[in-house]
């Protein structure tokens, strides 16, 4: 998270982000449950960006999305933020060049997300998320492919700049 | 070690952030305190956007229909000019009806005074965590919208309450199927009175009701009954879709709102109790 072209990056994917929640929720409200972009984008910076990367688009997306719920503010965040650390610390340890590694790893960093905030959305609320709400369950599968599709997609731009 | 390398120092950065973020949570609980600052920037921030992406979606599903809807108007024109001859007459005879029993003038004085305690408003969207808690208007503080107002749908149904506005063209609704929601009913049938609230599920629950009272009917429709002093007495809730006894001291009364979360884009908020 040095140069300009990774802040950029980072603000127009959260941008991105953003926009994709509007639309699934305007679409159909039980699709925010089954994709959930903000999870999407920390897992894909950190990936791409390391550890630091992940801390800060956690931070910036778990406000964003806190901002929008009624609850308490700051619970998203700290999911992302511990899950973003993790993930950018763990992408540059392990070798993640292929689709399938890639797709797990991100699965198990969605998975450790999801249950962050579901535990502490437990501890505050006194209610599990896991009952009400069936396509919670799906998240981290959909969170792991297009995690992974994307940095994919990212490498292969990356690459085609580079040559042009 | 200067502030700039201190703060790219990711170990550094991340105690931080986690000690922020925990501060930012225990500042709120117990739940009910105020929006922070920072929530009210970061929504302010992004609300414009929603809007916009809201609109788009709206401006190409009223596209899309009409273009539907174009092969049929020619029919439907005609059907309309047959109707419009028989309403024009029908409102001759029901003007002259109304002039019996009072003055134009008054009638007149009572719809616009009407109109005004009504604030239509869009939905913008709903919360990620449980779309059944709670959703986004687009009408705020400068649109006359203050906490505790009551939301209905284009039916008249009971949606839910207004929180306290986000900014001056937002608001968030906090719907009848939320648990932190709570509304004073009644039974149509046999005016059972009870505590409204939601189960998180798109469900609700009457409260408080004894197992051993005879009241409650399943099919039975509930209304709002004015007794919390927020919803105006004769709103229509929903209906009691079941009713459970055995267990416990009060009964487990399952209410299905009428109110249907996927045609809720365009929703009603009552500015004072319509009488």
């Amino acid at each position: 998270m040095n140069n300009f072209k990774s802040w950029s990056i980072s603000i127009l994917v959260l941008l991105l982000a953003f926009i994709l929640y509007s639309l699934l929720g305007a679409v159909d409200p039980a699709l925010v449950m089954l994709v959930n972009p903000f999870a999407v984008v920390v897992l894909l910076i950190s990936i791409i960006y390391g550890e630091l990367g992940g801390l800060l688009m956690g931070t910036a997306a778990g406000l964003v999305q806190d901002a929008f719920s009624y609850g308490v503010f700051g619970l998203a965040g700290f999911s992302y933020i511990v899950s973003g650390f993790l993930a950018g610390w763990f992408s540059h340890k392990l070798n993640l060049n292929s689709f399938i590694k890639r797709t797990l790893f991100s699965f198990i960093c969605s998975l450790l997300q999801l249950s962050l905030w579901v535990v502490l959305y437990a501890l505050i609320f006194k209610k599990s998320l896991l009952y009400s709400q069936p396509f919670i369950y799906l998240q981290p599968i959909t969170t792991a492919f297009l995690v992974s599709g994307l940095i994919w997609l990212f490498r292969k731009l990356e690459l085609k700049g580079e040559v042009g | 070690m200067s502030l700039l390398r201190l703060v790219k120092n990711k170990f550094f950065l991340a105690g931080f952030l986690f000690l922020f973020h925990l501060i930012l949570i225990s500042s709120q609980v117990p739940l009910g305190s105020k929006q922070t600052l920072l929530e009210k920037m970061a929504f302010q921030l992004f609300s414009p956007v929603q809007k916009m992406v809201v609109s788009g979606i709206n401006f190409l599903k009223s596209t899309h229909a009409e273009i539907n809807q174009l092969t049929f108007l020619r029919e439907e024109n005609q059907q309309l000019k047959k109707e419009i001859f028989f309403l024009a007459q029908e409102k001759q005879i029901l003007s002259r009806k109304l002039r019996y029993y009072r003055s134009e003038k008054e009638l007149e004085e009572n719809l616009a005074g009407l109109r005004q305690m009504v604030i239509p408003a869009r939905l913008l969207g709903f919360e990620t965590a449980n779309f059944y808690r709670s959703g986004v208007i687009n009408r705020g503080y400068q649109d006359r919208v203050v906490k505790n107002l009551p939301v209905c749908d284009r039916r008249g149904n009971l949606v839910g309450r207004t929180a306290e506005p986000l900014s001056a063209h937002e608001a968030r609704v906090v719907m009848i199927t939320s648990e932190e929601s709570g509304v004073a009913v009644i039974s149509v049938t046999d005016r059972m009175l009870g505590i409204l609230t939601g189960d998180g599920q798109g469900r609700c629950l009457i409260k408080y009701v004894m197992a051993s009272s005879n009241l409650g009917v399943v099919g039975d429709e509930i209304e709002t009954s004015g007794l919390d002093k927020v919803f105006p007495a004769g709103i229509k809730v929903g209906r009691i879709i079941s009713i459970v006894s055995e267990k416990g001291m009060f009964k487990q009364i399952l209410v299905q709102p009428y109110f249907d979360l996927r045609e809720l884009e365009v929703v009603g908020v009552l500015r004072e109790n319509v009488p």
